[in-house]
């Protein structure tokens, strides 16, 4: 038998005064392999048209539809129905700026992040269009594009309770980010640069360590590596002892 | 009053192309403001996996091979419908364009020296990669190559090209106003001014001016039912130029089908799963292939398998499901280990999207939408038809080096290619002109959105009796069982009738919500009209165009014709009209003749006028239809094209 | 528009950086502190754990030793250390404690949604693919604080009783006889026993997660050093793990053995009396 599915979702719309935040029951049968991006359009066809919320690729690639689901911050174009209880509780993330309903403002938060960790390569090469592009090690290119495949979904910062009660947090994001160019061997930055980055209380110094981020990254990036590494770098340079810097120590993250 | 923005050039669109061309333009020296429906990392370029195409030739399989040999490829793949000399440019920009990429981070796969180990054609081989290229960029095969010549990141291409290309964007500081859509093209004279813009987060209506307006809106692929794209391709760029009534829409006939696209969801599983050995039954789990293709069963070309697929289901083997019908893929036999390993992504995408576990269990699938290959008509400078100051670049455009058919891995490197060049030209363009700060013309152009809006809210409009929802589904189930991926003449017929039905439905419009704000009906029902037209489009070039030309086969008239169709299909649409009229242009100039692909193996008309004679014609051709004068004489990018034409000729 | 993030503006102005610098350096050194103490006062928990274990080879073993570090100075600066570094711990260390009840419970309640307890996960498929990973981190931070709590409370009493009894027999003032097995076994038995019961488990409880966490926050994918592996989160909880239960025990059977519920059992590992004569 198909179960009756109860969708329990979030609604308020910050603009409208006369609107107050409630959670509305969607009830709907399960169809085989349906995921909650299908059961929200189906909602928002047949009984919410002015439902908000975010999907893009709906293939798990793009990182929108991050929404809390019984509690968990994860992606919703990728959760079968199967996999939960029948009664299905959405909200948006917290963290971020309430869009309405379950749609929240994560790319306003997310260019700001990569404004304030200066998310791309300082070099002072310029770019030589006739020159053969400069080499890498195909390891080193992995070990990036492992911390690279972040897709910004911001569930790691909904999970995260130090940037649930510290606005200022740079979050497990950012951190991974940095950790991303501190790898890179086209980066210039050099020790100093990083340690003022992270190694404070907004940054790796404020995280509690709660392993939240980890838990819930959907595409299990080894954030605790990452920050792990960074605790270990930064003591290095706090002590004046650390390695050569800019993409000639090559780092551990695995 | 609603607010105003200036600037020197706006683009609609934050993928690869949107962002690069901004880049291109802001080093020129021009102020600009990007504008995205979703923050720019989410655009549909970031589920790119596969790679892009660039001849650097690094890897043993890649050796020899030149911008030449690609360009070659290129014109091949698109059946002789492209315009060569912009698939010249293309060849020719696209290794310094990867090599740009890998100086501002991307992370590609790069050469490892030494053995290494290849599934080619099913079977294990063990090749040497050269150590002196050690550390360079790596390539993958691709369909339609001579060479191996695809650059990669791992499963994640599209991805890390879009984050660098967004990491160059906010480290130059270009503003990019995400949750805005560009609902209509401000225009005066033949000449473009900016966009009436809606904020997706409030509702408000916004008017950009800029002396430069860029499309790069990516493709269109949700006017059909079934599409691998993204939910937001939705093809409301093409649309707002469309409704200028002057600008043309190139070859929107030519659409690209993938064999397996999963059910439901329609997220695409790669190639490689049938390249491996994985195999397609219907709903008697009967294998069918090999009773079309015995020869090549499921590994015949893309194109094909898709075309059996709905043969076969139109003849009622499909397997129902409450998400329409579909075909199985079979990979079971193919082992744990395999699946787990060299299918990983497979394997993943059919467990979390589906509940599937490909080791135990069948995998629905059905050919699926998947590339438009048409789009806003440019010049090889990117400038628009007819409308001075309008530009397009990426999938949105058709600057057309992809003619009737785009082959794997081009559109990628198209978008990057096509924002730097085309970003250098407009903003060169840009700064030759000023800007005219027109407030009555953009208080007009924001007015006529604001009470199509205000229609909308209050009670609906004309008739009032139509769902947004309703209408669209309609449309596009007619798209898909009628200008799908095998077409013939009556159903084509039935498909323009049918369209047009809903379209004028489309003016009764009435919305079952009412609140003013980011309104998720109210924006569906802004973007129908300018669906319901880019699908009659399609369906009516498709009708009148009587070949089979790449991604365009028609049932009644098999034959390529070369005689006849040799070329480009333009679609405009007159304001107040209720169906697209169709004029035609040559492809472009012809420095490799057309001739025979080299597979796909359909029989072709040949060519009655010499190239010299067609050649001769086409920039008179093209000024007929609006092109615009562009920074180098036309052919200066083909520059053997003389003696290459005359060698052929003797 | 809308909050930006966590955004804030990056200056370059020469003086500001080295403000950043300073500040940067200063909050590395509180967390390093934190740390360092509390993983020092692990280490001397343990160690303090086996000389208070000497009583299971009854009351002499456990005078011998006592004597031995009183009379070589070595308990008496130890205290000091200990006392100093027990403070600067819990102020450090508490830094990281959200400051309002509303923080407390929201830290709780996300902790308590992301364990997977809502989820169904029935299928080993799912599991598989790690889809939800169990979390169990923010509890055992919970209860790390509260052990620390309690530990402050507890801790700060014990502290003073031995610190009165040391200094008392050190400079031969008033009554005490300094650390004793008879007059600790007096006080355990004298119902100071729930005091360390709760003590003993409080502190292992505490050093036991706090080095778990210390091995993930620092260490993780670290190479240990001729093992050659990495330190992955696993290898810490294993870790973890077998060193609280081994030191629960132990601390319960000297606990036992202190409030006189069984024999010492390792009594045989001394040589015999001599049998008066
Ligand atoms: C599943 C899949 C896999 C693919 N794999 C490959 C591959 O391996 N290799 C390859 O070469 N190609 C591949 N392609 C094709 C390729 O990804 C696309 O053609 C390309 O990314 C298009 O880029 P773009 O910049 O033109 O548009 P997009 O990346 O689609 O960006 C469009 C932008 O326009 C914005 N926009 C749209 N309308 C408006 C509006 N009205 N107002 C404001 N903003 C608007 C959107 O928000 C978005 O930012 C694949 C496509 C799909 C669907
Ligand atoms: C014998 C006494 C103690 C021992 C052995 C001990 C040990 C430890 C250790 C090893 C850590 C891990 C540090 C880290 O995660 O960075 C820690 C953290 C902590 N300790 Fe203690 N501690 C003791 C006493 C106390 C006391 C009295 C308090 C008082 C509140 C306290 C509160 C904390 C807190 C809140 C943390 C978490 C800090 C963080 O997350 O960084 N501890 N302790
Ligand atoms: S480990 Fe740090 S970043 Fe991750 S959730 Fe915990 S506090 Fe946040
Ligand atoms: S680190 Fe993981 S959870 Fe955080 S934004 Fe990136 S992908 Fe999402
Ligand atoms: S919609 Fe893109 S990740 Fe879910």
């Amino acid at each position: 038998m198909a179960r009756e599915l109860t969708l329990r979702i979030f609604r308020y719309d910050p603009l409208n005064p006369e609107s107050k935040p409630c959670f509305v029951d969607y009830k709907m049968e399960e169809t085989p392999r349906l995921n909650l991006f299908v059961a929200l359009h189906r909602v928002r066809e047949k009984q919410a048209p002015d439902l908000q919320f975010d999907f893009v690729c709906r293939a798990g690639v793009c990182g929108s539809c991050g929404m809390m689901i019984n509690g968990r911050p994860t992606l919703a174009c990728r959760t079968l129905t199967a996999e939960l209880p029948e009664t299905i509780t959405l909200a948006p993330m917290p963290a971020f700026k309430l869009i309405g309903d379950l749609s929240v403002d994560t790319g306003t938060w997310f260019r700001g992040m990569s404004e304030r960790v200066e998310s791309w390569i300082h070099t002072q090469k310029e770019f030589d269009p006739k020159a053969e592009e400069q080499r890498m090690d195909d390891g080193t290119a992995q070990k990036i594009y492992e911390l690279e495949r972040c897709i910004e979904c911001g569930c790691c910062v909904a999970g995260c309770a130090t940037a649930n009660i510290r606005e200022d947090f740079l979050g497990a994001t950012a951190l991974n980010r940095i950790g991303r160019f501190m790898l890179d061997p086209r980066d210039e930055r050099d020790s100093e640069d990083w340690f003022e980055l992270v190694a404070t209380d907004e940054g790796v110094f404020g995280c509690m360590g709660l392993m939240g981020c980890d838990d819930v990254c959907p595409k299990e990036l080894p954030l605790l590596e990452v920050f792990a590494y960074m605790r270990r770098r930064m003591s290095q340079v706090a002590a004046g002892r650390a390695k050569a810097d800019a993409g000639t120590s090559q780092p551990v993250i695995t | 009053m609603s607010e105003l923005i200036t600037t020197d050039v706006l683009v609609i669109g934050a993928g690869l192309a949107g962002e690069r061309a901004a880049i291109s333009a802001s080093a020129e020296g021009n102020e600009v403001v990007i504008l995205s429906l979703v923050p720019p990392r989410r655009s549909h370029s970031c589920a790119a996996q596969g790679g892009m195409q660039a001849a650097l030739g690094n890897c043993v399989k890649g050796a020899g091979d030149s911008e030449e040999l690609h360009w070659l490829d290129t014109v091949k793949g698109s059946d002789w419908g492209c315009d060569q000399e912009v698939a010249r440019i293309f060849a020719d920009t696209a290794p310094v364009a990867m090599r740009e990429m890998a100086h501002h981070g991307v992370p590609w796969t790069r050469v490892k020296g030494g053995p290494a180990d290849y599934f080619i054609k099913g079977k294990k081989v063990t090749l040497e990669e050269p150590h002196e290229n050690e550390g360079l960029i790596m390539h993958r095969d691709f369909g339609g190559v001579s060479r191996w010549r695809t650059c990669y990141t791992a499963d994640g291409t599209g991805h890390t090209v879009l984050y660098t290309m967004d990491n160059m964007v906010v480290e130059l500081g270009i503003a990019v106003h995400d949750r805005m859509e560009a609902i209509s093209l401000i225009h005066d004279a033949g000449r473009c001014h900016g966009a009436v813009v809606r904020c997706l987060r409030t509702g408000e209506l916004k008017t950009y001016l800029a002396k430069a307006t860029v499309i790069a809106s990516g493709g269109f692929g949700r006017i059909y039912k079934y599409s691998t794209n993204a939910i937001i391709n939705q093809g409301s760029g093409q649309s707002i130029a469309l409704d200028t009534g002057l600008v043309p829409l190139g070859n929107m006939e030519a659409v690209q089908f993938h064999p397996t696209g999963i059910v439901p969801t329609d997220i695409l599983v790669t190639e490689g799963c049938r390249g491996d050995g994985g195999l397609l039954l219907d709903v008697d789990e009967y294998r069918f292939m090999p009773d079309y293709e015995p020869d090549k069963q499921e590994l015949a070309s893309r194109d094909v398998v898709s075309r059996r697929m709905t043969e076969h289901m139109q003849k009622g083997k499909g397997v129902p499901s409450p998400d329409g019908e579909h075909l199985w893929l079979d990979l079971r036999h193919l082992g744990e280990d395999h699946l787990r390993t060299k299918l990983r992504e497979v394997y993943d995408i059919c467990m979390y999207f589906l509940g599937v576990n490909p080791i135990k269990e069948l995998v629905p699938v059905r050919p699926t939408q998947h590339y438009s290959m048409g789009g806003i008509r440019v010049n090889k400078d990117g400038h628009a038809y007819s409308l001075k100051g309008l530009w397009s670049v990426g999938e949105s455009a058709c600057w057309d080096l992809h003619g009737m058919n785009r082959l794997g891995g081009n559109s990628l490197a198209e978008t990057v290619v096509a924002g730097m060049f085309c970003g250098q030209r407009l903003g060169e363009w840009a700064n030759s002109q000023t800007l005219e700060v027109d407030t009555a013309l953009a208080d007009i152009a924001l007015n006529e959105q604001q009470e199509r809006i205000n229609a909308l809210i209050t009670g609906g409009m004309g008739e009032a009796n139509e769902n947004v929802d309703q209408l669209l589904n309609e449309a596009q189930d007619i798209l898909q069982a009628k200008v799908g991926i095998f077409r013939k003449g009556e159903e084509l017929a039935e498909a323009v009738v049918g369209l047009r039905e809903i379209y004028q439905r489309s003016r009764n419009l009435k919305m079952r919500s009412a609140f003013k704000g980011a309104n998720p009906e109210l924006a569906a029902a802004l973007r129908l009209p300018g669906m319901l037209k880019l699908a009659l489009c399609v369906a009516k070039g498709a009708l009148l165009r009587t070949e089979s030309r790449g991604g365009h086969s028609r049932e009644d008239y098999p034959k390529r014709n070369d005689r006849d169709w040799l070329k480009r299909t333009l679609a405009r649409w007159p304001v107040g009209a209720d169906e697209p009229e169709i004029s035609y242009e040559p492809v472009g100039l012809l420095e490799s003749p057309p001739g025979h692909r080299g597979y796909g193996g359909a029989e072709n008309i040949a060519m009655e006028e010499s190239v010299e004679d067609y050649n001769e014609k086409v920039e008179r051709e093209w000024i007929e239809q609006g092109w615009q004068e562009t920074a180098t004489p036309l052919g200066e990018e083909l520059k053997e094209m003389v003696e290459y034409a005359s060698t052929k000729q003797s | 528009m809308a909050k930006a993030g966590p955004s804030k503006e990056i200056t370059h102005h020469e003086g500001e950086l080295t403000a950043t610098r300073d500040r940067a350096r200063r909050q590395w050194k509180l967390d390093a502190i934190s740390t360092g103490t509390g993983v020092f006062l692990a280490l001397f928990m343990w160690g303090h754990m086996f000389f208070v274990s000497s009583i299971l080879t009854g009351e002499r073993g456990f005078n011998w030793i006592s004597d031995l570090f009183e009379h070589y100075w070595l308990a008496q600066p130890t205290l000091v250390v200990v006392t100093i570094v027990f403070f600067v711990h819990f102020v450090t260390a508490s830094r990281k404690i959200p400051a309002k009840f509303a923080e407390r419970r929201r830290v709780k309640k996300l902790g308590d949604d992301i364990s997977h307890s809502k989820w169904n996960i029935s299928k080993q498929e799912r599991r598989e693919l790690d889809k939800v990973r169990p979390h169990k981190e923010t509890s055992l931070w919970i209860w790390q604080v509260r052990s620390g709590m309690i530990i402050l409370a507890l801790g700060s009493v014990h502290l003073f009783v031995v610190i009165a009894d040391v200094v008392q027999r050190t400079f031969d003032i008033g009554e005490g006889l300094g650390i004793n097995a008879a007059e600790t076994m007096a006080r355990v038995q004298g119902g100071m026993w729930i005091l360390y019961a709760i003590l003993l488990y409080a502190v292992e409880v505490h050093a036991g997660i706090g080095l778990y966490r210390v091995t993930v926050k620092w260490g993780l994918g670290a190479k240990i050093p001729i093992i050659g592996s990495r330190i992955t989160r696993g290898m810490a909880q294993k870790m973890e793990r077998i060193v609280l239960w081994f030191f629960l025990i132990i601390g319960f059977i000297t606990l036992l053995v202190m409030a006189g519920v069984i024999d010492p059992p390792l009594e045989f590992l001394l040589p015999p009396l001599p049998v008066a004569s």
